[in-house]
């Protein structure tokens, strides 16, 4: 039989701190683990360490991008500096609402970086695997690199619309009219190929 | 007689004016200054919005909705000191967009939609008291938006607004402290100045002033306070907060049902 589920609402107190550790969805104050969500509260109980109290929703709860996630973009404009994206995934979560990114010339790639040309390396309306690397400040958007062998574009279209095979990690070539583009091409991960 | 065209003429009947003459207004009814209206509230009943709650006291009906994160549209915002918790630094952090609206056929008289300034006092009044609320840190550069929309004013209506709108926040699944709950008062304009919890319109209308408390009651601290009237001694206004306090106290378990039922009516999630 399922044991019964405990729903709380936000603020209400869960235990003391000596008994758990906070998860996620709780915060803590004077000693206690507050809830911070209105959804069940969960008691994971770990051996040796103190059980964690969690309090979960049914749907995960928006993500945000957050420093050190990948995330999936699209180009959006590009300049001789930078390269605007809109952030469309985070993680495999798709997001509802997009998020703006930008990806410095000096980000692109981890060698050579004083002498990438972001025209040879992205094209607005690619897809792009990128890094989060600062929520930025004020003014600015998501800072992102793409300064890795796993990071770079992942789909591309060439000039007659046709999607692109990746030849190499800096060239892609149209199977249409196999004319080779400049990208900074992804190295992805076998596991995450399907054929 | 040919056509007199000088003269406008009369209708042809006549009826006695009374006829015509508004009904005479009800005085408000003597009543316990602390009682509270029975209060129906229920959470996560629109299905487009993230979150929303309608709540019902008396005649005044509010329905809330809440939508978001999204990203916050660009402002000018001053750097601050990083807040602790793994938040995000002050000028990183999310932002709380309130807007309450007036029906048309909320009041008396049909007002239109552009209700002008009191609308916006309303709008800032519940962002101010839903912030501290709302754990604003974990939403970096993205902005939340609660709209409020007032069905009918029976009376407090601030306060109802703030009470539907905490509720919405906490069926969006927005990481808040606390709750916010809201209650309203009013003072009586003949002496003794009593001061009533939870007026009704006919009482608000002849009121000397009025006042709205929204309190945190599990961290019992006051979040928000607007209050509009005539002096009077410190004391009286100090005796008002107490009293709206503790008529927000006595509302919580109310609203703690509705969102355990709406939680229990979402299902239980599945396990990771």
């Amino acid at each position: 039989m399922a044991p019964p589920v405990r729903y709380c609402i936000p603020g209400e107190r869960l235990c003391n701190l000596e008994e758990a550790s906070p998860g996620s969805g709780t915060y803590t104050r004077h000693g206690y683990i507050f809830s911070s969500l209105a959804g069940c509260m969960t008691k994971s109980s770990e051996n040796g360490a103190l059980p964690v109290v969690s309090v979960m929703r049914e749907t995960e709860s928006q993500l945000l991008p957050d420093v050190g996630t990948i995330v999936t973009c699209k180009v959006s404009s590009i300049n001789s500096r930078f390269a605007k994206v809109h952030i469309l995934y985070v993680g495999s979560t798709p997001l509802k609402n997009s998020f703006r990114g930008t990806i410095r010339k000096e980000d692109v790639r981890a060698t050579e970086k004083d002498k990438v040309e972001i025209y040879k390396s992205f094209h607005p309306g690619d897809i792009v695997l990128a890094k989060v690397i600062s929520l930025g400040d004020a003014q600015s958007n998501y800072l992102l690199t793409t300064a890795e062998n796993e990071l770079g574009v992942v789909v591309a279209h060439s000039e007659s619309g046709v999607q692109m095979v990746p030849i190499s990690w800096c060239e892609m070539q149209c199977p249409k009219t196999h004319t080779k583009e400049f990208r900074k091409v992804a190295r992805v991960q076998p596991e995450f190929l399907q054929t | 007689m040919p056509g007199d065209h000088r003269r406008i003429r009369g209708p042809e009947e006549s009826q006695p004016p009374q006829l015509y003459a508004a009904d005479k207004e009800e005085e408000p009814a003597a009543r316990d200054p602390t009682r509270l209206r029975p209060v129906y509230a229920r959470a996560g009943l629109l299905s487009q919005a993230k979150g929303s709650a309608y709540l019902e006291a008396g005649g005044t009906k509010v329905l809330c909705a809440v939508s978001g994160p999204r990203q916050a549209e660009g402002g000018e915002r001053g750097g601050g000191p990083a807040g602790a918790g793994g938040e995000a630094p002050a000028a990183l952090r999310g932002r709380l967009v309130c807007d309450f609206r007036r029906a048309p056929f909320a009041g008396r008289r049909r007002r239109a939609p552009p209700g002008g300034g009191e609308e916006r006092e309303l709008a800032l009044a519940l962002q101010e008291a839903l912030e501290p609320a709302v754990r604003l840190g974990r939403y970096p550069r993205a902005q939340l938006e609660v709209s409020a929309l007032l069905l009918e004013d029976g009376g407090s209506a601030l306060a109802a607004a703030l009470t539907a709108a905490a509720l919405a926040l906490a069926d969006a699944g927005v990481e808040m402290y606390d709750l916010v709950v809201g209650c309203g008062l009013s003072r009586v304009p003949v002496p003794p100045s009593t001061w009533l919890l939870d007026p009704t319109r006919l009482e608000e209308e002849r009121a000397a002033a009025g006042l709205t408390v929204a309190l945190m009651p599990v961290l019992n601290q006051v979040a928000g306070l607007l209050g509009s009237g005539e002096g009077s001694s410190t004391e009286s206004w100090a005796d008002a907060v107490r009293m709206g306090i503790e008529g927000c106290q006595r509302l919580y378990p109310v609203l703690q049902q509705c969102l355990v039922r709406a939680a229990r009516r979402r299902g239980t999630p599945a396990p990771p």
